[in-house]
């Protein structure tokens, strides 16, 4: 167990720490940071002096290693536009995507895992076929113009909730079901087909055999296998939601990091715009792990072999 | 057999099953009995039936299936129209199923020891401690060292012999009156065969259960059964007790058998085994002829012209088949076959094997 665990923690780092790269070159390359900064207009001489302030005339590397060594001390940078420092700026975006990104998974996993496990319960019935709708519904839905209906429904025709902002948790409510809905069909359609496989399983013969009481059969005995992949699956999906909601969080101006992302592309406000995608890329790998460690406390074949 | 000792009792037990518009009946009319402290093996090929009237006894078959019996009773009770809730309060209780695949019938994700307890506190009002207690001691009646350590390991660590020593025990949990062992030996190797099939014999003789042992293996029955109900085609065709069957066959079907069993000391090296020709038929509709027909060297038109029905034969035995009652008809003759034959059967034996021994 200890062997597997300092494996996949290993893996982890590695994964931020080539990510990180990626994410520094890309913003390096996607064009001349001192000339966005400097602004339209601004003279050769204007662009240089900015080049000679922040460092970006130094080679590639030296930039890199130092940002590398700046975060590692917890500094992120300051941003140049809002003239606050990164850390306190994604302090203040962070949680409303992450709680949007739990809100939204939670909604999902409620909705899906039991229609999934229903509907393989109960194949080819009326059931089955609700719950296959609902699934080609998500999937074929734009999740804008999903959003877009949640708010003229509930805010706009009932005038239940608030459409936009995010100082209350009736605010989270629709983007929520908005994002989460999305993710749902997948999760769905996994659920259903491994309890499909698991229910002919011989274990669960076994503990039908034995008289154990139907929801233990299906739930210990049948979802405990079939939730495995799921797992996973939700894990990337999370990821997903906190990388990319931007669209969610900006129909339902929601200032999350999606939103902060989008605005600081456009001033080319390239500290944030590093620590946003060093954020999400930890944060996947992270969700990465977790649904490991996860699957192996539900599996015991994972963690003893 | 007085009733007073009969655990289970089946009467015309038929199973049909519909599969794409024709309804395929892979159990019929079978009758089963096993009393007290007997052990009656059920013998015949794959697709014979044998496993499906297991499921039914258990009432284990998918909802689909179609179950029909003019008797099943365990003990007195009847279970025809017993409640999903009285098959579950009786499954695991008063009848148990040991299975043929033991690497696959434990839940790989729990604990021996858990699963165990689950069954126990499903049945009995019993603590955990106590449930623990129980289960490892039964562990340790049915061979299996250090059974405290093996109580906190999962299925996956343990070896294929270990974990049917562990479905045994866990058969014998509720002190069942009636087990059902489903190929028990099939999936382990032939020393391991040995040691499980015994223990099962030692076991059923000192708690006097009743043992129900479906097998394909007429060399696992010689030593374990009492009685041979032996099946062909959903429909049995010959009953009687281990060793009549065994030393004089009267369905042809059972004869064919018998001749594919090699003796050691009599058969000789290079020798071709009996076997039967062709393949087991689909069972689908009514019966027009006896089921074993196209396969049987014995076969008459009288065969051909209408189905079988079963008929006492000497020594309180039963046979579906119109032959001699006294196995007077038995030719070893009509199992040789011309040397052509024998040839290409042994050839194609892989892709369309005669009863599978």
């Amino acid at each position: 167990m200890l062997v597997y665990l300092s494996k996949r923690f290993l893996m982890t780092m590695l994964v931020i720490a080539v990510t990180s790269g990626i994410a520094f070159l890309l913003v390096h390359l996607s064009g001349d940071p001192a000339a966005a900064m400097a602004g339209e207009g601004a003279s050769e001489a204007d662009i240089e002096a900015v080049r000679a302030t922040y460092g970006f005339d130094r080679p590639l590397y030296v930039q890199y290693l130092d940002w590398v060594g700046r975060i590692l001390t917890g500094d992120l940078g300051r941003s140049t536009y809002l003239r606050a420092d990164v850390t306190d700026v994604l302090a203040r975006h962070v949680p409303v995507t992450a709680t949007l990104g739990l809100c939204a998974l939670t909604f999902a996993l409620a909705l899906s895992i039991p229609l999934g496990v229903i509907a393989a319960l109960r194949p080819n019935t009326l059931i089955d076929r609700f719950a296959l709708w609902v699934a080609v519904a998500g999937q074929a839905l734009p999740s804008f113009l999903f959003a877009l209906g949640l708010m003229y429904l509930f805010g706009v025709y009932f005038r239940l909730l608030p459409i936009s902002g995010n100082e209350t948790w009736w605010h989270f409510i629709m983007p929520s079901i908005a994002l989460g809905y999305y993710a749902t069909p997948a999760i769905m359609r996994l659920t259903r087909s491994g309890m499909l496989d698991v229910m002919q399983s011989d274990h669960v013969r076994t503990a039908r055999a034995y008289g154990l009481a139907p929801w233990r059969v299906v739930v210990r005995h049948g979802l405990r296998h079939a939730i495995i992949p799921v797992v996973s699956l939700a894990a990337v999906q999370l990821g997903f939601m906190l990388g990319g909601s931007i669209v969610i969080e900006t129909i339902f101006s929601l200032k999350g990091i999606g939103y902060l992302a989008w605005e600081s592309i456009q001033r080319a406000d390239i500290e944030v715009i590093q620590a946003i995608l060093l954020v999400i890329a930890a944060a996947y790998a992270v969700l990465t792990l977790l649904a490991d460690l996860l699957n192996a406390a539900l599996d015991p074949r994972i963690r003893i072999s | 057999m007085p009733n007073d000792t009969q655990i289970l009792n089946v009467q015309g037990l038929s199973v049909q099953i519909p599969v794409h518009g024709s309804m395929l009946r892979p159990v019929r009319d079978v009758n089963l009995e096993v009393g007290r402290g007997e052990t009656v093996a059920v013998v015949g090929e794959s697709g014979c039936g044998k496993s499906l009237t297991a499921l039914a006894i258990m009432g284990l078959l998918p909802r689909q299936a179609m179950v029909q019996s003019d008797a099943l009773r365990l003990n007195s009770e009847s279970l025809a129209q017993a409640s999903p809730k009285r098959w579950r309060q009786l499954r695991g209780d008063q009848i148990a199923m040991i299975f043929q695949d033991p690497m696959t019938a434990l839940d790989p994700c729990y604990r021996i020891g858990n699963q165990m307890c689950e069954i126990l506190q499903q049945h009995r009002k019993i603590s955990r401690t106590d449930a623990m207690a129980r289960s490892r001691d039964l562990l340790g009646k049915v061979g299996i060292p250090a059974p405290e350590e093996r109580l906190k390991q999962y299925p996956h660590q343990l070896s294929g012999g270990l974990r049917q020593r562990v479905m045994i025990a866990m058969a014998l949990l509720c002190e069942p009156e009636l087990i059902i062992a489903d190929e028990p030996t099939t999936a382990l190797d032939v020393t391991i065969q040995a040691q499980i099939l015994r223990l099962l014999r030692d076991i059923q003789q000192e708690t006097n259960i009743g043992l129900l042992l479906i097998t394909h293996d007429l060399g696992v029955v010689a030593g374990m059964a009492d009685r041979i109900v032996v099946m062909y085609g959903g429909q049995v065709v010959e009953v009687g007790t281990c060793d009549q069957v065994l030393a004089q066959p009267l369905h042809p079907y059972t004869e064919g058998l018998v001749r594919s069993i090699p003796v050691p000391g009599e058969t000789e090296q290079g020798e071709t085994l009996g076997y039967i020709p062709g393949i087991v038929p689909r069972q689908v509709g009514e019966l027009s002829a006896c089921g074993f027909v196209d396969r049987c060297p014995y076969a008459t038109d009288i065969c051909h012209a209408k189905s079988i029905p079963m008929r006492d034969a000497d020594n309180a035995r039963l046979m579906r088949c119109i032959l001699p009652t006294d196995g007077s008809a038995r030719d070893p003759a009509v199992w040789v076959l011309p040397d052509e034959t024998t040839a290409q059967g042994a050839a194609t034996h892989g892709s369309t094997p005669c009863p599978k021994f």
